[in-house]
């Protein structure tokens, strides 16, 4: 049967090619848009190299402090390093990592001692932690540890593609480069990642150097971005009440001041909506279900109108087919069948598409729907990995939309169609 | 011919139903994603109030061997001061440098830090502004930032020339909108404007100052509307710390900016890095103004509404083609019947496009009470230090926001009424009749 719908589909296909063209044209750009918009989320969002453990990860972006004693408050987008060692002591977490963060990130200086040449990239200072969250893979060498970061080591960890440029080989661990001027030893060369996945990503990672030092009047104010692993998805919650548990306990030792946690800590990908003010999950499926709603629906109106239009032109076919004993479910499967094979090939285009866009503007297009635009102003371009693109994940909502899509815009048309009966249907033309 | 258009739209309901929907729901979307794009392009359309052409920013930072070593505050102070003065008037001193001036980190383009403040004036201490409030630092005597950033004064349009003050009382320049707001006019020099509060007289807090000129505007970020601001000049160092301090200067005429930053880095800089005065960066007003627009996102949110704006428009055009081209096919006899009864094309295209402008026109108007229930549940972001610009009133922009999408709308929408109508009145009347 479905053999018969897909020769009809391609008949019709033929009698109407600028029918079929707007059709196709108009389900690729609805498919194209909201294939975009999932990948650029899913980019986000899913567990891709490095940051494979985004799903039992909590985040601490912003702090706010007060003052009990009315001298009002301070507000930091970020972290001392110290409080990941206090959370870290205070709680069950597998992993605590601290590191620098985006906004202030600027390409700095990188090269070999003793040549003048010199590239640029970002330097990031992270904890030990932070080879423990991210699941870089080292090509060469070993990360640093506790005990670099205590002693004050001078080590560095860099990227593949850092490596390469320098020494022109991986294997240069215990060689030694110029950071920003500062000379160091290289400890360990990791798989190159992509700027698309911002919290790991570093042309060369160095210790944080006051690791060590306590807390200061600002409180746990600082410089840095806390991430928080716990062991599995399940102690995701209770991981998040300890570590409110441990702010409390804090402010309680401290009846001078009080930490506001604005809903923090938050699971990772809550955390990319949350700037100023905390933000519920409801509030985030809303605006994600509003702007797929924009890119489904408005196409599915077009479609539709489109649809109505051909059925009254197919009012005497659809008369004849009732009339040799054809139900109106095997109608409204007909219809939906020819609908779905035209918009399957829209789908196709529509898929193609947007990874031609990611691919080709993925400098700008991953940070469409951000706060910040940094990355992009510093020139770096994310680098898109097969693993962002080919999930089965994408495949599989590329095919949901498109299923979506033609059931929202041929099903009520269809239904309209077949109110009429056999002999208004064959005299239609009249 | 409107009332036979009418007719016509309601005799085919059914089928203009469906681009009526996508119509109403279209301009609802547009103008939700491109409200607050219009005012920004509105804002950014003000002047900026200074002049970013051939203008630079140095930031400073501590030498690294500077900041590791332990001193006495005192001590680290005197070393602060004397290498900052070093270093400004190394770069003063240089042939291709116009004006120097020294400010506060909040208080060039595109800084990243913010200051406001309320204040009073003299005479009528129960009216309180709030302000943003900027500094630039008398060093070795003079500061040259009304050179450097070239701001114009707000009766004549000219560049800004400074009254004298009285003697040994701190000065500060406000803006137009700063002086409207406090005194209600602006030929404010002379009067005395304090800060937070008026304190008792013979108070020793220094938390006035005498207005000595008053500029047109400044605006923080050039997608912004210019804020009531004044800069208050000092001779004080704000605090000790390095980051405070930003150097200024503009270049003279024909000096390439890129080379001077060039040979500043080459040849000034190294003899500063282990000093508490070290450079640590060179922007242009530009650069900085491009910085700062990105850490906010505006660009990201004008791409945003690109993308969209684009798509929506897009679905309008094929949305229209593609009924229109449906229903011209239905209408072939009709077509025939008009053409043969003398109708010529011209006259069949005007009634088609007739009909998608009243379908775009009932559309929009129907959207309105869509929009208006939006605008007036959005929460508005309006600085409460700006001069309230009519941007700023929802009823404006929501005027200005409706005429922008209304125009785009009616404009894709005939464009894509036009291709299939013109197609099918080409067609001879005997052909366009044989199905009759």
């Amino acid at each position: 049967m479905f053999k018969i719908y897909l020769r009809q589909a391609w008949n019709l296909v033929k009698q109407n090619k600028l029918f079929t063209s707007i059709y196709v044209i108009g389900t690729g750009l609805a498919i194209a848009l909201t294939m975009i918009l999932f990948i650029v989320h899913y980019i986000k969002f899913a567990p891709i190299y490095p940051e494979e453990n985004r799903g039992r990860t909590l985040v601490i972006r912003r702090l706010t402090l007060h003052y009990n004693d009315n001298r009002g408050m301070y507000q930091s987008n970020c972290c001392s390093p110290y409080l990941g060692k206090y959370l870290k002591e205070q709680t069950r977490a597998e992993a605590v990592a601290v590191f620098g963060t985006s906004n202030t990130l600027s390409p700095k200086e990188i090269g070999k001692p003793g040549e003048s040449n010199h590239s640029k990239g970002i330097i990031k200072m992270v904890n030990a932690d932070f080879w423990k969250l991210f699941t870089f893979r080292f090509i060469n060498g070993k990360p640093f540890t506790d005990v670099d970061l205590n002693s004050k080591q001078q080590v560095a960890v860099i990227q593949e593609k850092t490596a390469l440029q320098l020494f022109g080989r991986t294997d240069v661990a215990g060689e030694r480069i110029l950071l920003e001027g500062k000379e160091m030893k290289i400890v360990g060369v990791v798989e190159n990642s992509s700027v698309a996945t911002p919290d790991s990503y570093a042309a060369a990672w160095i210790p944080i150097n006051d690791y060590a030092k306590q807390v200061q009047k600002e409180g746990f104010l600082g410089n840095f971005h806390i991430s928080l692993q716990a062991a599995t998805k399940a102690g995701v919650d209770s991981l998040k009440q300890e570590v409110i548990e441990a702010f409390r306990k804090y402010d309680a030792d401290h009846p001078e001041t009080t930490h506001e946690l604005k809903g923090q800590p938050v699971e990772n990908w809550l955390s990319y909506y949350q700037h100023d003010k905390e933000v519920s999950v409801k509030e985030v499926v809303l605006k994600l279900l509003y702007l797929l709603l924009a890119m489904l629906f408005i196409p599915a109106l077009n479609l539709s109108g489109m649809i109505s239009s051909r059925m009254d032109q197919r009012q005497v076919e659809i008369g004849v087919r009732k009339a040799y004993g054809a139900s109106n479910l095997a109608i409204i499967k007909q219809v939906l069948g020819e609908n779905l094979a035209l918009t399957v090939a829209g789908g196709i285009v529509g898929l193609l598409i947007a990874y031609l866009i990611i691919a080709t503007c993925s400098q700008w297009i991953l940070s469409l729907f951000d706060d910040t635009d940094l990355y992009s102003f510093a020139g770096i371009s994310p680098r898109i990995t097969p693993e962002m693109l080919f999930s089965s994940w994408i495949i599989g909502c590329a095919f949901g939309a498109c299923l979506l899509l033609n059931v929202i815009s041929a099903l009520i048309p269809t239904v309209w169609a077949l109110r009429h009966s056999i002999i208004e249907s064959l005299h239609s033309k009249q | 011919m409107i009332k036979m258009i009418f007719k016509q739209l309601w005799n085919q309901r059914r089928q203009n139903g469906w681009i009526l929907l996508e119509l109403i729901v279209i301009a609802f979307f547009l103008f939700t994603t491109s409200a607050e794009v219009v005012r920004g392009s509105i804002d950014y359309m003000l002047p900026d109030g200074y002049e970013t052409e051939n203008a630079y920013l140095i930031k400073l930072k501590e030498g690294s061997k500077f900041r590791y070593a332990r001193r006495e505050r005192e001590i680290r102070d005197s070393i602060f001061q004397s290498n900052f003065n070093l270093l400004l008037l190394t770069i003063k001193n240089r042939p291709e440098v116009e004006a120097v001036a020294t400010v506060r980190d909040d208080s060039y383009p595109g800084s990243g830090s913010h200051n406001s403040n309320g204040f009073v004036s003299d005479d009528t201490a129960s009216i309180r502004i709030k302000a943003s409030l900027y500094m630039t630092f008398i060093k070795e005597g003079t500061t040259d930032l009304l050179k450097v950033y070239g701001l114009k004064d707000a009766r004549t349009g000219e560049p800004l020339q400074l009254a004298e003050a009285k003697l040994a009382c701190p000065q500060g320049i406000v803006s137009a909108a700063f002086a409207r707001q406090l005194f209600g006019r602006t030929d404010v020099i002379g009067e005395k404007v304090h800060l937070g509060k008026k304190l008792p007289e013979g108070s020793n807090a220094n938390n006035y100052f005498e207005i000595v000129g008053v500029y047109e505007g400044y605006k923080r970020s050039n997608f912004q509307a210019p804020s009531a601001s004044t800069f208050i000049l000092t001779p004080n160092s704000y605090g000790r710390n390095t980051s405070n301090h930003v150097i200024t200067y503009r270049l003279k005429k024909g000096v390439d900016g890129k080379a001077f930053r060039e040979r500043i880095m080459s040849e000034i800089a190294p003899d500063f890095e282990n000093t508490p005065t070290a450079i640590k960066e060179i922007l242009s007003f530009e650069e900085s103004l491009e910085w700062f627009n990105s850490m906010l996102g505006i660009y990201i949110h004008y791409r945003y509404t690109a993308v969209m704006l684009f798509f929506v428009l897009l679905c309008v055009f094929l949305g229209m083609t593609g009924t229109f081209w449906v229903r011209c096919r239905a209408r072939r006899q009709e077509i025939g019947l008009m053409r043969s009864i003398g109708a010529s094309q011209a006259t069949i295209t005007r009634q088609f496009m007739t009909e998608a402008w009243m379908l775009v026109t009932i559309g929009f108007l129907i959207a309105q009470p869509l929009i208006i229930h939006y605008i007036h549940g959005l929460e508005w972001n309006v600085i409460d230090l700006t001069a309230h610009y009519w941007q700023d009133s929802k009823t404006w922009l929501t005027l200005a926001t409706d005429a922008l999408i209304y125009i785009l709308m009616v404009l894709i929408a005939l464009l894509g009424t036009w291709f299939p109508v013109k197609q099918a009145s080409k067609d001879l009347p005997a052909e366009a009749l044989r199905d009759e």
